[in-house]
Parts: C-alpha cells; structure tokens; sequence
C-alpha cells in the first residue's frame, strides 16, 4: 500500500512518520497472523501424518492472537474503523452537533486511558503472583504491560483524531465484513 | 450480609448441587439467616482466576484448583504427585491438616480466608482405543493433561502431554487431538466421556491427583462479626474439607460400575509401571524439595511425611 | 436490576448516537457495576475480563475464518461456482438469479461472513443479471438475500460470537447450522421461481449450455470443493476442532489462491491487514459485550428478567415467539452483530429456564439475524451492495427483497415450530 496522496508532498514530517510506523505495526501484525495458521496447519498435520503435534501450540495460538489484537487496536482507534451502528449519522453529522462528537472523542479516550491503567495495576499484580500462562508458563505480565501501552496509544489516537480526523487510507477502507 | 459466590461448573454438576448448595444452605443456618450466600447464574472469570476473584474481592467466596496457576501455589505441589492415596475424605482432611500446620502463615495464602482444602481421590490414565498397562503402552501416546506435575510425569514416561481443560476432552478425542486422557473415574462419566474413553488403567494408589480450594475473600471474613465468625468456623475447615472429599468417594464407585457394566475394561497397571511412576515420583519429590523451599516452606520433607502419615492412619491404611 | 436496566437503556442511546459499539459498551457496563456493586469490583473485572477473553483458544478462530473468507473473495472461487451453477440451471425462467443463490450457498459454506459473501456476489453475479436484462429488483434482492446464508450455512463468524457469550460448543452449532441453511436456500429458490412466474420481465429466460462446457464448468469448482469438504467434512467427521478447521482452511485457501497465481504477497498482505483490522474491532467489540454480562450478572437484571417473564405466565413456543418478535424489531434498525452482543446474554438465561436447547435457539437468533440484515431502514447487507453498486437505488433493492423476507419468516416459524430440524443432523454425529 502506498501512503495516500493528501498526506504526500508538503505535509508534516511527524504525520509521514505516523504513516510508517502504521505500515510497519501492519506488517507485523500481518506476520503474527499468517504465523497462527502456519502453527496449526504444521500442528495439525503434525499430529495426523505423524503422531507428533506441538506442545503449546494452543498457548502459543492464544499469545499470537493477544500480540495482534493489542498491536491493532491503536491503528482501528486511529482509523476511525471501530464498529458503530451508524443510522442516526445523517443527526450525529449536523453542525450543531459538534459538541457530542467531542464528547464521543473523549469518552473514547477516557475508556481506553482506564483499561491502560488497570492493565498496568494488573500487570503488576501477575509478577506478584507469578502468573504464567497454561501449557508454556510463559509470564503474563510483561503480556499485560504490553496491553497497557496499546490502550495508552489507542486512548492518544483516539484524541489525535478527534482534532485531525480519522487516519484513513483511501486505498483501503478496511470495511466491517465479519458478518 | 449477603455474600457472592462464583462458580464455573454447571448448576448440574455434583460439585455445586452436593457441596456448595449445602455450603451456603449451612452458612445461613448457623448464622440464623444474618449471613446468606447467593451462588451467581454465571462465573466471573475463567476457572484459574478463581483465587483472585475471592483474593481481590470482585465475588467474596470462589472456589477452584490450586494448580490452574501453574506457578503460584508451589508449596501445594507435593500432594498431586503419584501415590497421594485414594481415599478422598481422608486426602482432604489430612491436606487441610498439612496446611494448618505448615502453610497457613505462607504468603502465597495472604488475602484470604480458606474455608477449606481438598483431593479427589486419585486420578487415573484413560484411553480411547486400547488397554495400557505396561511402560510401553503409555510410550507416545497422546494425553491431555492439565498443570506442571502431569506434564512432568508424562513427559518422563515417555507420553505426549497436551494441555487443554477437562472439558475440552470430548472434542479433541474425537477429532484425535489426543489418544487418551487423565481423568478421575467420576469425570469420565460426569464430562460425558464414557463414548471416547474405553480403556482404563487404575493405579492402586493414584496416579496423580488434584488440590482445590474454597476461599472466601479476607477482608470480607474480617468484617463479618465475631458470633458470625464463630457459628461460620464451625462447620468450615476440616468438616468441609471432609465433606468435599466425601463427595468424591461418593462418585468414583458408583462411576467405575456404571462404567464396568457398559463393558469398559478397567485394568490395574502392571507392577512394571507402577514401579516406573514410583522412580519418577522419587525424582518429583526431590525436585519440589528445592522448589519448596524457594516458596517459603521451611521443611518441605517433613510437611511430605506429614501429609502421608496422616493420610495413612486417616484412611486406615 | 433498576441500574441493570438503566445501564442496557443507555449503552443502547450512546451506541445509536454513533459512540463506538465498544466504548458504548465499556463505559456503561463499568460505571454500571461501580454503582451497583462498587468500583473495585467494576476495575478488578476489566483487565479480568479483556484478558480471558483475547487469551481464548475457541475465540482464535474468529480472525482465521475471517482470513479464510478474505482470501477465499480474492480466488476467484465464486466466479468458479457460479459459471458452474450456471450452466446447469441457468436456461430455466430466472435461471440466473437460482445459479447466483447456488453460488452464494456455496460461497457461504467457506465464507465466515454474510458481508463478504453479498459483496463477492454482487461483483461475480450483478453483472450476467443485468446484461441479461434481470431487473434491479431481483438481481439485487437475490444477492442480498443469498447474501445473509454467510452467517447461517457454516463457518460463520457470528456463531463463533454466539457460542462464547452463551458457552455453546461452536462445533454444534456449525453442525446445527447446516440443514436450516440449505433449507433457507430452497426456499429462497422458490421464491425467485415465485416471482419470476408471476411477471416474467424480472427474468428473461437464459441460454442452455451444451453438455461439455457443463462438465468444463463443473471441473472448475474443484478448489471450492477440497475447501468445502476439508471444513464441513472435517467437522461433520470430527477431524478437527474449528478453530483448527478455521486454521486448515485459511492455510489451503492461501495455498490454492497461490497455485492459480490469483494471489500475489501485496494482495495478500491487503488481505491479512484487513482481516486485522475486522478482527481487532471485533475483539474490542466483545470485550464490551462481555463486561455488560458481568453486569447483566451482578446487577440482578438478568435475573429481574427471567424473574419478569415468569410473572407473564408466558411458556414454551411461545415465550419463543414474543422474543423473536423483539429480535425481528430490533433487528429493523440495529446491525446484527449487536443485536447478539446486547441482547443473547439477557435472553439465554431465560431459554435455559424454560428448557430449551441453546444450540437451536442459537440458530433461531441467528435466521432472525439474517432478516436483520435485509430489513429497512438499517439492512446492512442492503448497504454493502449499494457500496459494490452504486447505481441501484436503495429503495428497489428493499422492493426486491420483499418476497424472500417473506419466506424468510416462514422458515423462522417452522424451524421454531419443529426444533427437530435444527438438532437432527446434529443427532447423527457421534
Ligand atoms: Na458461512
Ligand atoms: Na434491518
């Protein structure tokens, strides 16, 4: 994908670098994906053709899919793309509104500022009680710490985007289609 | 006062119409209806966050297994080993012993009050398609497992540990996931199994077995007052921990019955096995000893004989 | 119970006022359950609750078969089904609206997603409708309608949602989810014939394809078929657990995609992003879903519910009803996905209570779910087609669509009448 042309040209160096460090999350992210179906079809051919599946793949699928959802969430919240029931948008849209969508903008920033901070105190707490995961124990804090600096990055974009608009790639709409 | 309770089995299930409905049935009565229970429709967590549900206070008495925290409670390790008997009552009673003696002022205990320990009476190998008996028969074949012991004591016989929840036993026998699974007798038939699970191989004195907990949230305990405590303390403790072994000692004939008359073949290990689990239950002893310690426990062989001692003169073997 | 109440009365205000489905969620299921419980309680579940929740295994196969799907309308496969369909029924009065609903069964049974199946369609089908002179009416209606099989002909992502908030074994419901949807597509079929017979300018008659270039067209369908029968097969014979078969589908459909040269790693890394960011907001969508359970929970609502039922001495069949009359209303002006979000954990309380089997009613709430996708004024499949096709007025695509939500509620009266429908494939296994 390329970088969108009204963010070509002389536009600001910090969003040029907004735009690559999406490219980059959205490559990983990408990988973490792919990965979870390479572990299962190696798991479960492992298993069917030679008796021999992985131990943990499971624990692994289940870090792999905390790994993407937590990479994503700052770059939905940043493009807007969170699911919304939309009927009343010809309303939400007037001028006069404007007033509510700064409020949604901050309720938005509010919820995800909480959940950073709570997943900061419950990382804390999983060190203090060794919590670890089923089959690997792999530590869930640092897991959790991660979590945390997602939500402060998505609760960041989230107030970004409500002066600037949403950080939307012309190329890629990215529809809801999980229905 | 009225006191949550969050629990992750079915209403269905004998755990929560024989234990814990008496549990609170009992509460209110010897606090003449001050203090009452109310089991909520749904749990708060999944099943390993139950201590911390209680420990935090988001619902005031849980219940759950030690070892769904894989790293937390390792004091506790020594009585899922192999060989911790068969008598579920006297397991639980001499557990809840142990740990007055031994753990009640360890730190991994903090937060909260334990209303009661418990066992299950020995958990067996079970397999889809065929009879286990000797050290080769356990050799490569799948089982589904749960926590570090299991692992560890598969691994050393030679079979492929899987680690997923008992209730997902159905599921991935059917679609050989795994080729057999670690179950006590009672929850082949209480998670359905009896369809997937034919062969099954009783180790006389356990093969592995599991630790519970119930536990009500401490600050919640100490805020109760002291006449409540007092006609509470009463019917908690080892009478509980008793009661929950009974329950198991209840199931576990009545299953191995229902099991034998479906034309299952219940077979006892052969003395080859039962002498290669107890080499590795001396290796598991000598390892937890070490790790023991690390968790605070001072005398962690003599906490061992305890344990055993009493078990045997409690189930009079 | 009153701030139960009050809670679910707001989530629903903010969310129709465009607050993100989640946020909605989140922010009322907490300060719901700091007043009515404490706040500690409300801080101590979030992080409890978000984590069990993206650490589920049963939930992993959300984004796979997502992947699956994405990929899957990247193949080329519907093109394949339908030339297929095609020629075989294609020179019958309406024959090309019955190949485009065969085709949509069929793109269905590998698509996890009634969006993605309507959107693939229109591209593959609207096309030969309207050079053959098909009316707006019908060739839209019959892709949206076909559409909605995505959800209900297994995978399906909405079910995967259904069996987490309600603790339903996924497996069963796909299994559940089989013999309604293809009773689904035989009736749509008879209303095309429907509606064809009576004004036959809907649909000119097609051309008969002679018998090789039949078999040619069958041939290409292979790629569909090995997908199909690794998923639905590999179920039905219990070979693999779904999130497995979500894992091998999306696995194979990648391979083939890249064995036709139909799949280049630009394309595909578009794919697997958009798959992300489906997945993402999904995740972040059930988050709030599963924190307003907690609060459904220890509100007493849930309870104060099913407590308010039974005082209307409603029962059975047609408790049933009345539910799915409220589902059906809802479902005019709220999107799916929400609809079984907010409103699955308040009523399965009540379906359990009564003695009903979750899986059917699981397939019940999602045919009502289908409805709601191709009912005015919110008819969200409806919307994805007008994307794909700009020029079709909104308001003849829901003219079209009048016949088969006709159809649509008979079969919900039957399949609520007969359970037997619904659990009986289900009873053949194991
Ligand atoms: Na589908
Ligand atoms: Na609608």
């Amino acid at each position: 994908m390329i970088s969108p042309s009204h963010f070509q040209g002389g536009e600001t160096f910090m969003l040029s670098m907004a735009w690559k460090i999406r490219r980059g999350v959205e490559t990983v992210m990408a990988l973490f994906l792919l990965a979870m179906v390479a572990l299962t079809f190696a798991d479960v051919i492992g298993r069917r053709l030679f008796g021999t599946p992985i131990y943990g793949s499971n624990d692994i699928t289940e870090h792999l899919m905390a790994l993407v959802v937590f990479a994503g969430l700052p770059l939905v919240t940043a493009a807007s793309a969170h699911l919304t029931i939309d009927i009343l948008d010809k309303l939400v849209n007037q001028p006069w509104m404007a007033w509510w969508r700064v409020l949604t903008s901050i309720l938005v920033t509010l919820v995800l500022a909480m959940i950073s901070w709570l997943f900061i105190k419950h990382g804390l707490n999983a060190s203090g009680i060794s919590e670890v995961s089923q089959a690997l124990r792999v530590p869930r804090a640092p897991l959790y710490f991660f979590m945390a600096l997602s939500c402060a990055l998505s609760a960041l974009a989230a107030l970004v985007i409500a002066a600037t608009g949403p950080m939307i790639d012309p190329e890629d709409t990215h529809e809801e289609d999980a229905l | 006062e009225v006191l949550t309770m969050s629990s992750w089995v079915p209403p269905t299930h004998f755990i929560h119409t024989d234990f814990l409905v008496p549990l609170t049935e009992k509460i209110a009565e010897v606090t003449e209806g001050r203090v009452t229970v109310t089991i909520l429709p749904a749990p708060l967590a999944s099943p390993p966050q139950h201590w911390e549900l209680a420990r935090t206070g988001v619902a005031d008495i849980t219940w759950g297994n030690f070892t769904y925290e894989p790293e937390r409670f390792v004091s506790l390790w020594f009585a899922e080993f192999p060989n911790a008997g068969t008598n579920a009552e006297a397991q639980s009673r001499a557990l809840w012993q142990t740990y007055q003696t031994f753990l009640a002022d360890n730190a991994a205990f903090d937060g909260v009050k334990m209303l009661a320990v418990g066992m299950f009476g020995g958990g067996q190998l079970h397999h889809g398609s065929k009879s286990v008996t000797s050290p080769d028969d356990v050799k490569n074949q799948k089982f589904r497992m749960g926590g570090p012991i299991q692992e560890k004591l598969l691994s050393a016989l030679g079979a492929v540990p899987v680690a997923a929840p008992a209730t997902k036993a159905y599921e991935m026998l059917e679609s050989g996931v795994i080729d057999g699974s670690l179950h006590t007798m009672e929850s082949v038939v209480n998670f359905r199994l009896e369809d997937v699970l034919k062969y099954h191989t009783v180790f006389p004195k356990g093969f592995y077995d599991a630790t519970f907990f119930v536990v009500m949230n401490g600050a919640k305990w100490d805020g109760l007052s002291d006449q409540d405590k007092a006609a509470i303390e009463g019917i908690i403790g080892e009478e509980l921990s008793a009661a929950w072994g009974r329950n198991f000692d209840l199931q576990s004939p009545a299953a191995i019955e229902k099991l034998a008359a479906e034309g299952h073949e219940i077979v006892e290990a052969s003395p080859e096995l039962v002498a290669a689990v107890d080499t590795i239950y001396d290796t598991m002893v000598a390892d937890w000893i070490g790790a023991a310690k690390g968790a605070g426990v001072e005398d962690p062989q003599a906490m061992l004989d305890f344990y055993n001692e009493t078990y045997t003169a409690l189930a009079g073997e | 119970m009153i701030v139960g109440s009050i809670a679910m009365a707001v989530a629903i205000l903010l969310a129709f006022l465009r607050v993100p489905l989640a946020f909605a969620l989140l922010a009322v299921s907490v300060t719901g359950i700091g007043f009515a419980i404490n706040w500690n309680i409300a801080f101590q579940l979030v992080p409890l609750t978000i984590s069990d929740a993206v650490l589920s295994y049963d939930l992993a196969v959300v984004p796979m078969f997502i992947l699956m799907g994405n990929v899957i309308s990247k193949t080329g496969i519907a093109q394949d089904l339908f030339r297929a369909a095609y020629a075989f029924v294609g020179n019958v009065r309406g024959g090309l609206a019955l190949s485009t609903m065969v085709a949509c069964s069929g793109f269905s049974a590998v698509c996890g997603s009634s969006y993605a199946t309507a959107a693939t369609m229109a591209k593959v089908a609207y096309p030969s409708m309207k050079q053959y002179k098909y009316s707006d009416e019908l060739a839209a209606g019959t892709i949206a309608a076909g559409g909605t099989l995505g959800i209900l002909i297994p995978p399906s992502i909405i079910m995967v949602v259904y069996g987490i908030l309600t603790q339903t074994n996924i497996g069963d419901l796909f299994i559940a989810g089989v013999v309604p949807g293809v009773f689904g597509l035989a009736l749509y079929m008879l209303a095309i014939r429907f509606i064809a017979a009576r004004d036959p300018s809907h649909a000119p008659q097609g051309e008969k394809t002679p018998w090789p270039e039949k078999l040619k067209a069958l041939s290409g369908v292979w790629p569909f078929l090995l997908l199909f029968s690794l998923i639905i097969g590999g179920l039905y014979a219990k070979l693999f657990t779904p999130t497995e078969a979500a894992g091998m589908g999306a696995g194979l459909a990648i391979l083939i995609a890249t064995f036709h040269g139909r799949l280049t790693w630009s394309v595909l890394r578009a794919v697997i992003i958009d798959t992300a960011y489906t997945s993402v907001s999904l995740y972040t969508v059930l988050f709030g879903a599963l924190m307003l359970s907690k609060l459904l929970t220890l509100s007493g609502l849930a309870a104060g519910v099913l407590a308010l039922v039974q005082s209307t001495g409603l029962e059975g069949t047609a408790l049933v009803l009345v539910i799915m009359c409220v589902f059906l209303v809802l479902g005019c002006v709220m999107d799916s996905m929400a609809i079984v979000l907010i409103f699955v954990p308040l009523f399965a309380p009540i379906i359990v209570a009564q003695g009903f089997d979750l899986v059917w009613f699981g397939i019940i709430v999602i045919v009502v779910t289908e409805i709601a996708l191709i009912t005015p004024p919110v008819g969200m499949n409806v919307f994805v087609l007008k994307a794909v096709l700009p020029d079709v007025p909104v308001l003849r695509i829901f003219k079209g669509l009048v016949p088969f939500i006709a159809v649509d509620i008979i079969r919900l009266a039957i399949l609520i009448g007969f359970p037997a429908i619904t659990l009986w494939l289900g009873s053949t296994v194991g």
